[in-house]
């Protein structure tokens, strides 16, 4: 379900923020479709993986990180 | 002068034909005569004259450094500068002056360089248009009401009008190849782990990359050289030898299997560039690549963890100014970076998961190919203030479409080089863009500059201003 400004200011007051309405109003658009693009990402294969971090790709040779 | 390379300035300065005092004196002339331009938030004059002064000394004496040694450069205002006003082109840090210097500072003044200033950026870079509402929009030297690109866009377009030999910037999803596309110059993301962010003000901790902007491809492993290696400051930095980057500017290129990304992000594009692209691959094919179509799977979830993970990595850096100093952000910037606020830490997990995947995919895609090649930007640089363009028929928002063809790399963090391969609509320039496997910039370089000697665009200069 898409979230509104109303939804917004709701979730801002649980993280402490204060938020005009102006701002909720041009944020409430944007937050929901990064919701809805990363919920998307669950229909791919990345249950079992890993995050990648430190985000270092693996190489031929793996290299050895500095202590 | 102002537009000869590192390479045949190193010449004359090691033989004394040439002054690091004359050249930086030249220099900082420029910087005058393009004030217009707005590339610079704080020009060291004293310093750079003082520093010309004592790398003259140095050569004269027989201690020569290498080819850095004398040579003007610029660094972008998000890199530390001890005991100079490092601004990030926010009012936030408007008087901000760092205590240490970065990492790449350091190995610049090591190799005997001369600091000419530090370059305008878009706030905290997090844009592509360098439009900066405290510190003024930087100008394309190009086309003076065009944007460079960004965020490094003062050194873009620092590079493109001769006021300095190179610039460092940062790159999180193109910001040193956009400038170096839209201004006609070469710009070099480096790989994930070559280069030390010690000292760089992060706009997102696991996507940043510094690297140089230059006028040739030589130039650029010039500077990837002095800057590359490992810093015990920064543990993300890989304990890998540094290649011989320079080297790699001779190798041969023919037989390299080269990918051309045949999806929408990478191949819709406005005409101009299209048909500088092609003719792009019909040189290289003339090299002796061996070109074909490749494709990688999952790109708009790429993006959409890529954005995340911007999202909640810069909204953690600014996240006690954005609750105590909102009012001391430019709108646009304030209102890029509260959206992160509001990503969960298991859908940041879930982006870093997928990222994990990526780096699967690009790692199976090479299996078959030795490099990529794309179009830098699908766009010639827009107008200050364009906030949408016209590709094939579809308006899209200026940032999203500047960025489409160089975020991927930043995700893998695989290198890749933005370099002169023609002009667009307005006579503006446009950029090819090469990457390789992460750690591979050899194959970068070797491919940028055999496409360099067989073509005439990083010859092309804008005109002088009247």
């Amino acid at each position: 379900m898409p979230l509104d400004a109303a939804g917004l200011a709701q979730l801002a007051r649980m993280l402490g923020l204060s938020l005009p309405q102006d701002a909720l109003d041009r944020l409430a658009p944007v937050v929901s479709k990064m919701y809805a693009d990363l919920d998307r990402l669950r229909a791919l294969p990345i249950d079992d993986r890993r995050p990648a971090l430190p985000p270092l790709a693996d190489l031929p040779r793996r290299p050895e990180k500095l202590r | 002068m102002a537009y000869e390379s590192i390479t045949g300035l190193a010449e004359r300065l090691q033989s004394g034909e040439l002054s690091p005092a004359a050249l930086t004196e030249a220099a900082l002339a420029r910087i005058e005569r393009w004030r217009s331009l707005n590339a610079f938030i704080t020009v060291t004059g004293d310093l750079a004259r003082a520093q010309a002064e004592q790398t003259g000394r140095e050569i004269a004496a027989g201690h020569y450094r290498g080819p850095l040694h004398g040579v003007p450069v610029s660094l972008k205002d998000l890199i530390d500068t001890r005991g100079i006003r490092t601004t990030c082109g926010s009012r936030v840090l408007a008087e901000h002056v760092p205590a240490r210097d970065a990492t790449v500072t350091v190995r610049l003044r090591d190799a005997g360089a001369v600091l000419l200033g530090k370059a305008a950026l878009h706030e905290f870079a997090f844009g592509i248009t360098n439009n900066n509402a405290h510190f003024g929009p930087t100008c394309n030297p190009w086309g003076l009401d065009r944007i460079p690109g960004g965020s490094s866009g003062g050194g873009g377009a620092a590079v493109a009008a001769g006021l300095g030999a190179a610039s460092i910037g940062t790159d999180t999803g193109g910001s040193i190849r956009i400038p170096a596309a839209l201004c006609g110059v070469v710009g070099l993301k480096p790989s994930y782990g070559r280069v030390s962010t010690y000292g760089v003000f992060p706009l997102s901790w696991s996507l940043d990359h510094p690297g140089p902007l230059t006028r040739t491809v030589e130039d650029a492993a010039i500077l990837l050289q002095t800057i590359a290696g490992p810093d015990p400051h920064d543990r993300t930095t890989l304990e890998q030898p540094v290649p011989d980057f320079r080297a790699a500017v001779r190798r041969d290129v023919r037989g390299l299997r080269v990918g051309i990304l045949d999806d929408s992000y990478h191949r819709q594009v406005e005409p101009g560039v299209g048909i500088a692209f092609e003719a792009a691959l019909e040189v290289l094919r003339g090299l002796g690549l061996r070109l074909q179509t490749v494709t990688l799977p999952h790109m708009p979830e790429t993006f959409a963890a890529q954005l995340a993970i911007i999202q909640a990595e810069s909204a953690s850096v600014h996240e006690r100014w954005l609750r105590e100093r909102p009012g001391e952000y430019g709108p646009e910037t304030l209102d890029r970076l509260r959206p992160g606020l509001f990503v969960t830490a298991a859908q940041y997990l879930r982006a870093q998961k997928l990222r994990a995947l990526a780096f699967e995919e690009y790692a199976e895609l090479f299996q078959g190919i030795d490099a990529l090649v794309t179009p830098s930007v699908p766009a010639v640089a827009p107008r200050i203030g364009q906030d949408t363009i016209d590709l094939a028929g579809e308006i899209l928002e200026t940032r999203a479409v500047i960025t489409r063809c160089s975020r991927l790399f930043n995700f893998v963090g695989a290198p890749a080089m933005s370099l002169p391969c023609g002009f667009g609509a307005g006579g503006m320039p446009v950029g090819l863009q090469i990457a390789a496997r992460p750690m591979d910039e050899e194959t970068v370089v070797a491919i940028g500059a055999a496409y360099e000697r067989a073509t005439p665009w990083h010859t092309r200069r804008p005109p002088e201003p009247e």
